[in-house]
C-alpha cells in the first residue's frame, strides 16, 4: 500500500501523473458548484461565498502538489537548478575546480580500476568461484625443476592424480609456451597453452567455430594432432572466417590442423596474459619443448586446477587431499630417485587453493604496489579536496551579504546549508564524470607502463562507477560540508552590515583556513618522502655492484626449436654458431651459459662438504658456463683456474665458486682442490676456481653461493640457449650480424639479440614504476599545496590590508610587515611540516620491503621533503608578503 | 511557491479519509463538492472543508488506490472528476471502520470511568 502511493508521487514528480491545468480544472469546478449551490441558497455572490466556503485555487494547488509529487525531490530539483545557474556564473571557480576533481578523482580511478582487475577479476569462465587451484601444502623440502612461478606438478604426478581422484567433479592442467609462427604473420611468436584433454570441458568453455580439445586428443604419442586458436588469435590473424578452421596453423615450424575457435571472452586461466592457440600437452616434445618432461618426475611444470563439485567446499577438499596424497605420491615415485630425494618426495601432500581468479604473475607482482599507489592518489585527492575547500570558503565569505539576506527575508538555515551542499554535489558528480575518462586514459598508460609482456583489459564496470561515485561523495564531504556550514553561520542581522573594516586576520574562518594548508603541507609531506623512498630506491639498484661487467654485454638468445635435432647435433649445432659468434667483426668474446645473470631464471644444487654428513645438504645457486664466461662477463679469478677444454664430458667433474659459497659451506683453508659432494648425483666435484660474490638473480640478493660447473659437463636439452656476447657495437647493429653469422650455420635457427643491461633494467620495471608515479604525484602534491597557500597568503594580506596600512602609517618599515607576513605563514606551514614528518616516519617502516639501500627510519628522506616543501612555502608566500609590503600607506588605508 | 513541506495532521488526515471512503460508500461515485457538501450537511454545517484539505486526501487516496478517479458530467450539465471507491477502497473501509469502532469503544470506556 505504501509502495505504491511512494510509486505514484515518483511518477508525480517526474510529470507522468496529472498535469497542473487539470488540477486546476477540478478545483475551479468544485468552486463553481459551490457558487451554484449558493446561488440557489440566496445568496448575492455566490462565488463570494463559496470562495469563503472553500478557500482559495492557489493555495488549495500548492497543498495538492506537494501530495502529487515528493517535496524534497521538488525542492532538489529547484535547489539543483539553481546551483547549476550560481556555477556558471563563477566560470573561473567552476572550471579549477572541475579539473582539480576530475583529475584527482580520476587518478584514484585509475589505479582502482587496475587493482581491482588484477586483485578480484575473476576468469571468464563458466562459475569461475568453483574453480581451485592444486599445489604442494608445503614447498619448503621442495627440490626439482620448474618452468613456471605458478604452483605446479610433474606430469607423472598428475596423470595419477587425474586417474585416482575423487575430490573434484573434474580436474585438468595447462602449462605456457611459446611457439613461433610463420614469417607471414604479423607476430613472431603465438603464446600457447599446452592443456589436458580435460581443459575446455572442466572450465565449461565452448567453441565458437568447429569443435575444443578433448580427451582423446591427449594421448601419449600423439605427435602434434590439432590445435584450437583463441577467439582473439582468429579475428586478429585469421580473419575471423569459419574457413580457417580445417586449415593449417604452422607453428615452429610444423603444420598443425586448426580444429576449432574458443568462445569469445575466454583468454585463458592466467590473469594479464591471453593465450593464442592451445595444443594437447601429449604434444610437448613433438611441437619442440624439451624433450622428456613427460615422463620426468623431478620436472615441476604443470598448473593443475579442478571444478569444486556442488555441496563441497574447499576446506572439505583440503582434508581429503590430506587423506589421499601419500598413496598418490607412492604411485608416482619416479624410480631413479635416490633415497634422501625420495624421502622428501614421499612427505609431499596435495593441497588446493581458490581458484576463481586464476594465477597471475601481474598480481604477484603488482597486487601490494598499486595498493600503496591507491593510497598516494587519495592523499592527492585529499590535498586537492583542501585546496576546493579553501577557494569555497572565499566564494562563500563572498556570499555572506545573499545569505545573510535570504535569512532575513525567512529563509531557513538548512535550506542554506543544503543548497551550497547542493553546489558542492554537483561540482563533484560533474568531477567524477570527468574524471571517469581520465580514468580509462590513465589507467591505459599504466598497463602501457607495466611493460608490453602484460596484456590486460580494462573495461568500466559497475565495480568502477561504484568507486568513483563513492569517491565523488567522500570528497564532496570534505571540500564542501565545513564551508558550507561556516559559511551559512551568518544571522539576518549581518545583511545589514558592510563588508566592514576588520582591524585583524585572526578569526575563526582564518584558523580553519590555516588548518587546511597545515594539512596540505603535511600530506605532501608524507607524499614527498614515499617519492624520495621509491627514487632513492630505484638508484641504488641502479647503482649497485652486481660483481660483473654488464657494460657492452649482449645476450644473443638461440632459437632453434623449429628444429627437429637430437642431443648430439644440438651440441655441435651450438658450437658452431658460438664459433662464427667469436669470429664476427666487432666481437670480443662470447661464451654460452645457462642462465643469464639477473635474466629472471636460476638453477639449484644440492652439495655438502666432502667427509660432511651426506644427508644435511645446503641449497646453493648453480649456473652452468663455459671458458669465455669469466672474460665476457669482466669477472677476475681470486684463485685457482678457469674452466678450459680439460673439462670434457669424460674428464673428472669440476668447479669454480664464489666466496659464499666457501663461507656457507664452511670450506677451512684455500677452496681451490677441496671436493664437493652431490648426494643427488652420487659424485663429487673439484673446486678448481674462486671467484669474487656476484648477483645472480635479483638486484637486491645478499650475497648468495653460487657454484658454476662447466657447460660441457651438464646435460642440457633446452631448444635454445644463451649466448653472452661482449661488443661495443650498438644492440641493433650487433643483431643483425649475428644473425648473418648464425644464419651461415645453414641450420635455420633464429637469434634474438639485447643488451644485457636492458635485461637488467626489465627486471626493475616495478621499481621504476614507483619510483615514476610517486614523483608525479609528490610533485603534484606539492603543486597544490603552494597554490592553495599561495592563495590563503593573498586572502589574510587583503584582508588585513588596513591594519599594514595603519601600522605603515605609524612606521612599521617594509621589512617589517614582510617579516610579520611571513612570520605568520611559517608557522602554519612548520605545523604542517611537523605532522607530515611525524607520520612520514611512522609510515616508511611499513614499504621496506620495497625500499632498498634505505635504513627503514632513515631521517634524510624526511629532511629533504621537508626543506624542498619549506622552500616552495617560502616561494607561494613570498609573492602575496611582497605585495603587501610595497602597498602605499595611504592607499591601504583607504581600501575597504 | 511554498519551500515548506506540507502541514502535519496526522490525527485529522485519519478520520478525514475515512470519512470520505464512508461518504463514497453511501452515495456511490461523487465528486469533490457534492462529498464536502454531504460532510457539511451530516454534520449541520460544524465541518466545513477547504479545497486545499479534501484535494489533497483525495489524491492520496487515489495514490493508495482505494478510489478511481474519472472525469464525467452533473445533473447541471457541468464537468466534474468523479471518485468511486475501488475493491481495495472497500476492504480498507471496513478495516478502518473496525479500528474506529475499537477506539471509540476504548475512548469511552475510558472518559465513563474517569467521570
Amino acid at each position: 500500500m505504501r509502495m505504491r502511493e511512494w510509486l505514484e508521487r515518483l511518477l508525480g514528480t517526474l510529470g507522468l501523473r496529472r498535469r497542473d491545468a487539470e488540477l486546476e480544472e477540478e478545483l475551479r469546478a468544485h468552486l463553481e458548484l459551490a457558487a451554484e449551490d449558493a446561488g440557489r441558497r440566496g445568496a448575492s455572490d455566490g462565488m463570494r461565498a463559496a470562495r469563503l466556503r472553500a478557500g482559495g485555487v492557489a493555495q488549495a494547488m500548492d497543498a495538492v502538489r506537494d501530495q502529487r509529487g515528493m517535496w524534497w525531490l521538488d525542492q532538489l530539483a529547484r535547489d539543483t537548478r539553481h546551483g547549476a545557474r550560481a556555477l556558471r556564473r563563477s566560470p573561473a571557480f567552476t572550471s579549477v575546480a572541475l579539473l582539480t576533481l576530475a583529475l584527482g578523482i580520476g587518478a584514484n580511478g585509475a589505479i582502482f580500476q587496475l587493482l581491482d582487475a588484477i586483485r578480484n577479476r575473476t576468469l571468464s569462465v563458466h562459475d569461475p568461484a568453483q574453480l581451485a587451484v592444486v599445489r604442494l601444502a608445503d614447498m619448503s623440502r621442495w627440490k626439482g625443476r620448474r618452468s613456471t612461478t605458478y604452483p605446479a606438478l610433474t606430469n607423472p604426478l598428475w596423470e595419477e592424480f587425474r586417474d585416482h581422484q575423487r575430490e573434484f567433479s573434474g580436474v585438468m592442467a595447462w602449462a605456457n609456451m611459446e611457439l613461433r609462427l610463420d614469417r607471414s604473420f604479423g607476430a613472431p611468436v603465438a603464446s600457447a597453452l599446452l592443456v589436458s584433454g580435460e581443459f575446455f570441458d572442466v572450465l565449461g568453455v565452448r567453441a565458437h567455430v568447429g569443435r575444443l580439445l578433448t580427451s582423446s586428443d591427449d594421448r601419449p604419442g600423439c605427435g602434434t594432432p590439432a590445435v584450437v586458436v583463441s577467439h582473439g588469435f582468429w579475428q586478429r590473424h585469421l580473419g575471423g572466417s569459419p574457413g580457417a578452421v580445417g586449415s593449417a596453423l604452422s607453428l615452429n615450424g610444423r603444420a598443425v590442423p586448426i580444429i576449432g575457435v574458443t568462445q569469445p571472452g575466454f583468454s585463458g586461466v592466467e590473469l594479464g596474459r591471453s593465450f593464442d592457440v592451445a595444443m594437447p600437452i601429449c604434444s610437448h616434445a613433438s611441437i619442440g619443448g624439451e624433450p622428456g618432461w613427460l615422463t620426468n618426475g623431478n620436472m615441476w611444470w604443470l598448473t593443475v586446477m579442478g571444478r569444486i563439485a556442488p555441496g563441497q567446499s574447499l576446506d572439505q577438499i583440503k582434508a581429503q587431499l590430506a587423506v589421499t596424497s601419500p598413496s598418490l605420491f607412492e604411485a608416482s615415485l619416479p624410480a631413479n630417485f635416490p633415497p634422501d630425494l625420495a624421502k622428501d618426495y614421499l612427505s609431499f601432500r596435495l593441497s588446493a587453493a581458490p581458484g576463481a581468479t586464476g594465477v597471475s604473475t601481474l598480481r604477484q607482482l603488482y597486487a601490494d604496489p598499486l595498493v600503496i599507489l591507491q593510497a598516494t592518489t587519495a592523499l592527492v585527492l585529499l590535498i586537492a579536496c583542501t585546496n576546493l575547500a579553501n577557494l569555497v570558503l572565499a566564494r562563500a565569505s563572498t556570499r555572506r551579504h545573499e545569505f545573510a539576506l535570504r535569512l532575513a527575508v525567512g529563509g531557513s538555515w538548512g535550506r542554506l546549508v543544503g543548497q551550497v551542499m547542493v553546489e558542492n554535489a554537483l561540482l563533484s558528480a560533474g568531477g567524477a564524470v570527468a574524471g571517469l575518462s581520465c580514468a580509462v586514459v590513465l589507467s591505459r598508460l599504466l598497463v602501457g607502463l607495466l611493460g608490453n609482456s602484460f596484456s590486460l583489459e580494462l573495461g568500466v564496470d559497475l565495480r568502477l562507477i561504484v568507486f568513483m561515485s563513492a569517491v565523488a561523495f567522500l570528497t564532496c564531504l570534505t571540500f564542501g560540508l565545513i564551508p558550507a556550514w561556516r559559511a551559512c553561520r551568518v544571522t539576518a542581522a549581518d545583511s545589514m552590515k558592510s563588508t566592514g573594516r576588520t582591524l585583524s586576520g585572526s578569526g575563526e574562518s582564518t584558523s580553519l583556513r590555516r588548518a587546511l594548508v597545515a594539512t596540505q603541507v603535511a600530506c605532501s609531506v608524507v607524499l614527498l618522502v614515499g617519492a624520495l623512498l621509491f627514487m632513492a630506491t630505484l638508484r641504488n639498484l641502479l647503482a649497485v655492484d652486481t660483481g660483473f661487467d654488464a657494460d657492452d654485454v649482449h645476450v644473443a638468445r638461440i632459437d632453434f626449436s623449429q628444429l627437429t635435432v637430437d642431443q648430439s647435433r644440438r651440441t655441435a649445432l651450438i658450437a658452431d654458431a658460438l664459433d662464427r659468434i667469436q669470429q664476427t667483426r666487432g666481437v670480443a668474446s662470447a661464451a654460452e651459459v645457462r642462465n643469464v645473470p639477473l635474466g629472471g631464471t636460476a638453477n639449484t644444487m644440492f652439495v655438502s662438504p666432502n667427509g660432511g654428513d651426506a644427508s644435511v645438504t645446503t641449497a646453493v645457486r648453480m649456473n652452468a658456463v663455459d671458458p669465455h664466461y669469466l672474460d665476457t662477463m669482466g669477472i677476475t679469478l681470486l684463485a685457482g683456474r678457469n674452466f678450459d677444454s680439460r673439462d670434457s664430458r669424460a674428464a673428472p667433474r669440476v668447479a669454480i665458486v664464489n666466496q659464499s659459497f666457501t663461507r656457507r659451506l664452511g670450506i677451512a683453508g684455500p677452496p681451490v682442490g677441496q671436493l664437493i659432494r652431490r648426494p643427488a648425483q652420487s659424485d663429487v666435484l673439484e673446486i678448481v676456481g674462486v671467484v669474487p660474490d656476484s648477483k645472480y638473480i635479483t638486484l637486491r640478493e645478499d650475497p648468495i653461493p653460487i657454484i658454476l660447473v662447466p657447460m660441457a659437463q651438464t646435460v642440457d636439452q633446452r631448444r635454445f640457449t644463451d649466448i653472452l656476447v661482449r661488443s661495443a657495437i650498438p644492440t641493433s647493429a650487433l643483431s643483425s650480424a649475428l644473425t648473418n653469422a648464425v644464419a651461415e650455420t645453414g641450420a635455420g635457427v633464429h637469434v634474438d639479440v639485447k643488451a644485457l643491461n636492458d635485461t637488467i633494467r626489465d627486471g626493475l620495471v616495478r621499481e621504476r614504476l614507483m619510483a615514476t608515479l610517486s614523483a608525479v604525484f609528490g610533485v603534484l602534491a606539492a603543486l597544490i599545496a603552494a597554490v592553495g597557500l599561495y592563495g590563503v597568503m593573498s586572502y589574510l594580506v587583503q584582508r588585513r590590508t588596513n591594519e599594514i596600512g595603519i601600522r605603515m602609517a605609524l612606521g612599521a618599515t617594509r621589512r617589517t610587515i614582510l617579516r610579520m607576513v611571513l612570520g605568520e605563514m611559517s608557522r602554519t606551514v612548520l605545523i604542517g611540516l611537523t605532522i607530515g614528518a611525524a607520520i612520514a616516519f611512522a609510515v616508511a617502516g611499513s614499504a621496506t620491503s620495497y625500499v632498498y639501500g634505505l635504513q627503514p627510519h632513515d631521517v634524510r628522506p624526511i629532511a629533504l621533503a621537508c626543506v624542498l616543501l619549506g622552500a616552495t612555502a617560502l616561494a607561494a608566500g613570498w609573492l602575496p608578503a611582497r605585495r603587501a609590503a610595497r602597498l602605499p600607506p595611504v592607499i591601504a588605508l583607504r581600501e575597504e | 511557491m511554498s519551500n515548506k513541506a506540507p502541514a502535519k495532521t496526522d490525527v485529522l488526515q485519519g478520520t478525514l479519509d475515512l470519512m470520505v471512503l464512508q461518504t463514497l460508500d453511501a452515495l456511490g461515485p461523487q465528486h469533490g463538492y457534492a462529498i464536502a457538501a454531504r460532510l457539511e450537511q451530516v454534520s449541520s454545517g460544524a465541518l466545513q472543508l477547504n479545497m486545499g484539505t479534501l484535494y489533497p486526501a483525495l489524491m492520496r487516496l487515489e495514490q493508495r488506490g482505494l478510489l478511481k478517479g474519472t472525469w464525467g458530467v452533473t445533473d447541471t450539465n457541468r464537468k466534474a472528476r468523479f471518485y468511486a471507491l475501488t475493491a481495495a477502497g472497500r476492504r480498507e473501509l471496513v478495516k478502518e471502520k473496525e479500528a474506529w469502532d475499537r477506539m471509540t469503544a476504548i475512548m469511552h470506556a475510558l472518559l465513563r470511568s474517569e467521570g
